[in-house]
């Protein structure tokens, strides 16, 4: 086989040639690349639901509905010192004085020769009083809520608590089990022994008696 | 050949004096065999067997220090040095169950050297045999033994160590101990009747 002839085709080559003839068919052709046809789809793109008008200001209005009872919570807990105040402010003496049903008014004066120069008899209470005597009520107030708050502690811890044992006029001895059962052997080993030697001291006794009449006869 | 007879001979007396010397420790200690008991255990009707010694012992007695009570702690003195307490009681439907040949087994322990008799007593009433035996080491005490037969019964007591039984007689009922006293035997009414 000559390599020229199948390096640039120079000279021949019998072989080649017959190979090359029988694999004319299947020579490539030179022709232009083939052209894809272009396919169109049609595509949905998605679209959001569209939203029920009445959900927003449903919702809206749940949110209020739940910031309102919130706010409800917290302003009855605080109310309640306030209650309390309002209470202790009702016991008070002074308190009384100004809510009955006084003709007299009560002047909120600022000075003490005011108090003295007036005809009618107000009851001496400054701007500075009434608010320390309200941070007292306040103070009281809170320690009495916190007192209540402690009580009810100790009766949850009370209760969560064992139960004390009472101590009975009897002697209780806390024994393990070996101990018992050993102990329980001993009495019963002792009872025996004791109840034996109860016959042996009769059977004795028998005897003298018996010894005893005999002599007396 | 010689050395063979001498290593023969050393071995026997050896052994010959290993066997006298633990034969010497059992005649001194004062607990009793009652192996030869079963006979009786097979035909009786009731069987008591308690086993008191060694660790229940020990037991007993840390209860009894731990108990707060009077009588828990006299009693507890009086058993202080005990070694141990073994009761065998046997009770039997009819009368003349058992021979007394059943019984001799115990009383030939009670013969050996040792024993002490310290009280015998016999009645006809019901065929009654009380034998009670004490056994001492020097002033101390070692040993009690009671043996009580009946026509319907036997008991068995044996108590290894020193103990007040004067004591144990009297306080029989209290510190809650149950009043076991063995059921005299119903032929005591027949003979009364006849």
């Amino acid at each position: 086989m000559k390599e020229d002839y199948l390096w640039d085709k120079t000279g021949s080559d019998s072989e080649i040639e017959k190979l090359e003839s029988t694999l004319k068919t299947y020579r490539l052709k030179d022709t232009s690349p083939p052209i894809i046809p272009v396919v169109e789809f049609e595509t949905e793109i998605a679209t959001p639901a569209k939203s029920n008008w009445l959900m927003r200001p449903a919702f809206a209005a749940f949110g209020c509905l739940v910031i309102a009872a919130v706010s409800l919570i917290l302003l009855n807990n605080l109310r309640e010192p306030e209650q309390a105040i309002a209470a202790a402010e009702d016991t008070n003496p002074i308190e009384s004085k100004i809510e009955s049903k006084n003709p007299a008014p009560v002047k909120i004066v600022s000075s003490k020769e005011e108090i003295l120069h007036t005809q009618e008899k107000p009851l001496k209470i400054t701007k500075a009083s009434f608010s320390t005597q309200l941070k007292k009520r306040r103070q009281l107030a809170r320690k009495q809520q916190l007192r209540a708050q402690k009580i009810s502690y100790k009766k949850v811890m009370k209760s969560r608590a064992k139960p004390k044992l009472t101590k009975s006029k009897k002697n209780v001895v806390r024994l393990t089990k070996e101990e018992k059962e050993a102990y329980d052997q001993l009495l019963k080993a002792l009872a025996i022994t004791g109840s034996q030697m109860k016959i042996v001291r009769e059977g004795i006794k028998g005897e003298r008696v018996n010894s005893a009449e005999k002599d007396g006869r | 050949m010689k050395l063979f007879i001498k290593h023969t001979f050393k071995i026997f007396l050896l052994t010959a004096f290993l066997l006298t010397a633990i034969n010497a420790a059992k005649a001194q200690t004062a607990r009793l065999q009652f192996e030869n008991l079963k006979y009786l255990e097979d035909r009786a009707r009731d069987v008591v067997e308690v086993n008191i010694d060694g660790k229940i012992l020990k037991l007993a007695k840390r209860v009894l220090v731990k108990v707060k009570d009077k009588d828990a702690k006299i009693v507890g003195e009086a058993i202080k040095d005990l070694e141990g307490i073994y009761v065998r009681v046997y009770r039997f439907e009819n009368a003349n169950e058992f021979s007394s040949n059943d019984v001799e087994s115990i009383r030939s322990q009670l013969q050996t050297p040792g024993w002490e008799k310290l009280a015998n007593v016999r009645s006809k009433k019901n065929n009654q045999k009380i034998d009670v035996y004490t056994m001492f080491e020097g002033d101390v005490m070692s040993g009690v033994a009671v043996l009580i037969s009946e026509d319907r019964s036997v008991a068995l007591v044996n108590v290894i160590g020193p103990i007040d039984i004067e004591l144990l007689t009297e306080l029989g009922g209290k510190l809650n101990i149950p009043n076991i006293d063995i059921e005299v035997s119903e032929g005591k009414n027949e003979n009364d009747k006849e």
